[in-house]
């Protein structure tokens, strides 16, 4: 067992070798200052307790006290364009519908009709109504929340018309996301949101689509889920296959306030674990023969000219400079927009911001997913995973339908969705694959809780001193 | 067997996400254009019998403007507890540009 470096401050020692802010910066282009600025901070090194992941107490603390207390996107924009569109979101044991109204704004209201409490719209329904009507009696209410209709009206002298009004919860909008919050007390969302819109000013949510959702229940705590993606230092023993193209150890773990996280973490740069040196043009066809994601892997080969041959690394340049611009071109042409503005980094980075409590968003062209990790209903052992792949809108401004959920089970794999790249769906499976043994692990142990590296997952710290913040609310 | 189809609409009278009405013999048919494709199923709701003209199609997915009940066009299927009876689909061609439907059942769609 070696020993740690003793002379430096906890958090202080990196991964040797290039830092990731150093090799975006030899890219030569124009990466947005903040993606070279690490922000991390030393924020302590206790374990995490294994029963904040299992007990039934610490559920019922989150649903009471996070739940119903934290700004959480219940939809996309996208799901309810017009009048009378809703869209069942649901939260633990909380059912909500949400509304666009014929003036345009966005409603949210407990599903449940103030009568004899049914449900206003099936659970997980969508759809368009000219109304809010319960199955039931058939109670009704505008899209606006006002009672319009009791049957039997000479039954209910005791109505007040004004005081049966749907109540409505808070609901707020960023980058197409629709955001809702059961705590009238709760602080704008704009304060939680952080530096969340700053950092996306020039990456616009709104403007993609939901072109794929793809939606898994997970055998493990909703928070255990989350944070197998909140860093890359499984990626040598959990996705050994892809270490050539990936920088792992050398990402950059970077946190803003309470509520914002980030890493970088570099595509077209080999492990630091790797001890055998590679050419560039060697990473270069390493990448080209992955399927790294959606859409691109089996393109990248496929649509070079078989003339021109494989693609080369031009002399003084890299690997990194020449995939982007591969990409720039190939998904511009697929999506009709023009990327060449685009740098290096922003084009194939993974690039994963996480904002609390449950969402991870990326914003580099290679990567258009979102996360989102629910627990399911009241279970503290399951979790329901949103995989979304938002994709930019075509320039002739036609939006398509956003994606309908494709379900997949506990066992099912990734490769049973239809048309997902293989690639990509064998590091899903081996990132899911893994819950359920944490998940038993943590029943298991003696020990009590979990010890974190203080770089590499300080992400993970963040998020439980966020959320022992709102559990002392 | 032969099959007798009644020719009801022009195809340009129903633009993708449209559907309308129609009565044929004491049958209540919807006749829809879920994304390019036409569809004809029962325009009465499996659950409490309204009627599912205008309701939203996205995705293959009819959902009732009632209540919100959402069904398979393609094969009738609904969802979730509102949802255990299926709608009833009907046979329809297009011949001419014109949509046709008979009031025999669609050949079986397997989903």
């Amino acid at each position: 067992m070696n020993t740690p470096c003793e002379a430096i401050q906890p958090g202080a020692a990196r991964c040797p070798g290039p830092s990731t802010a150093d090799i975006i910066r030899a890219d030569g282009d124009h990466a947005p200052a903040h993606l070279t600025t690490p922000n991390y901070r030393f924020i302590g090194d206790e374990d995490i307790d294994f029963a904040r992941y299992t007990t039934r107490e610490f559920f019922e603390q989150e649903k009471q006290k996070l739940w119903l207390k934290v700004w959480q996107w219940a939809c996309r924009e996208e799901d309810i364009p017009e009048a009378g569109d809703y869209f069942v979101y649901e939260i633990t044991d909380r059912s909500v519908i949400i509304v666009r109204t014929a003036d345009g704004t966005i409603k949210a209201y407990p599903n449940s009709c103030l009568h004899r409490g049914t449900q206003l719209k099936p659970a997980g329904s969508a759809g368009r109504s000219k109304n809010l009507r319960c199955p039931f009696h058939g109670f009704t209410w505008s899209l606006e929340g006002a009672l319009t209709e009791v049957p039997c009206r000479w039954d209910f002298p005791h109505i007040d018309d004004e005081r049966f009004r749907l109540p409505a919860l808070r609901v707020e909008t960023w980058g197409g996301f629709v955001f809702i919050n059961f705590d009238d007390q709760a602080p704008p969302l704009a304060e939680h949101l952080g530096i969340l819109p700053e950092h996306f000013a020039n990456w616009d949510l709104s403007a993609k689509f939901t072109a794929r959702h793809v939606r898994k229940l997970l055998p493990a705590n909703w928070k255990a889920c989350l944070e197998a993606f909140l860093e890359s230092y499984h990626v040598l023993e959990t996705h050994p296959q892809g270490v050539a193209t990936v920088g792992d150890a050398n990402s950059q773990y970077d946190i803003y306030g309470d509520t914002v996280s980030r890493f970088v973490h570099l595509v077209g740069y080999p492990s630091p674990h790797l001890e055998q040196h590679f050419s560039e043009q060697q990473i270069l066809d390493a990448l080209m023969a992955e399927g790294v994601v959606e859409g691109v892997g089996e393109g990248i080969g496929g649509d070079a000219d078989p003339a021109a041959g494989r693609l080369r690394v031009p002399e003084g340049g890299t690997a990194r400079q020449t995939f982007a611009r591969h990409l720039q071109g190939m998904l511009g042409t697929a999506y009709g927009k023009d990327f060449s503005h685009l740098s290096v980094t922003e084009t194939i980075d993974a690039i994963e911001y996480a904002l609390f409590p449950n969402t991870c968003l990326f914003p580099s062209l290679l990567f258009p997913m979102v996360y989102r990790f629910r627990p399911n209903g009241n279970d503290p052992d399951t979790c329901i995973f949103d995989l979304l792949f938002l994709q930019p809108l075509p320039d002739s401004g036609e939006r398509p339908d956003p994606a309908e959920p494709f379900e997949l089970d506990i066992e099912q794999s990734f490769h049973e969705v239809p048309g997902f790249d293989p690639g990509l769906a064998t590091i899903y499976d081996q990132d899911t694959g893994n819950l359920i043994g944490q998940q038993r692990g943590f029943k298991s142990s003696t020990k009590h809780g979990e010890t974190l590296g203080n770089y590499q997952e300080v992400r993970i710290r963040q998020l439980h001193r966020t959320l022992d913040a709102f559990l002392r609310r | 067997m032969d099959q007798t189809f009644h020719p009801l609409l022009d195809c340009a009278e129903l633009p993708p996400g449209a559907s309308k009405g129609f009565r044929i013999d004491g049958h209540d048919i919807l006749v829809g254009n879920a994304a390019g494709e036409f569809f004809a199923v029962q325009n009465r709701c499996t659950h409490q019998n309204a009627p599912l003209e205008g309701g939203r199609i996205r995705n293959g997915l009819i959902a009732c403007p009632m209540h919100g009940v959402m069904f398979d066009v393609r094969t009738g299927c609904g969802r979730g507890q509102m949802g255990r009876v299926p709608l009833r689909v009907y046979a329809l061609r297009v011949i001419d540009g014109r949509i046709e439907v008979s009031l025999d059942a669609a050949p079986a769609t397997t989903a």
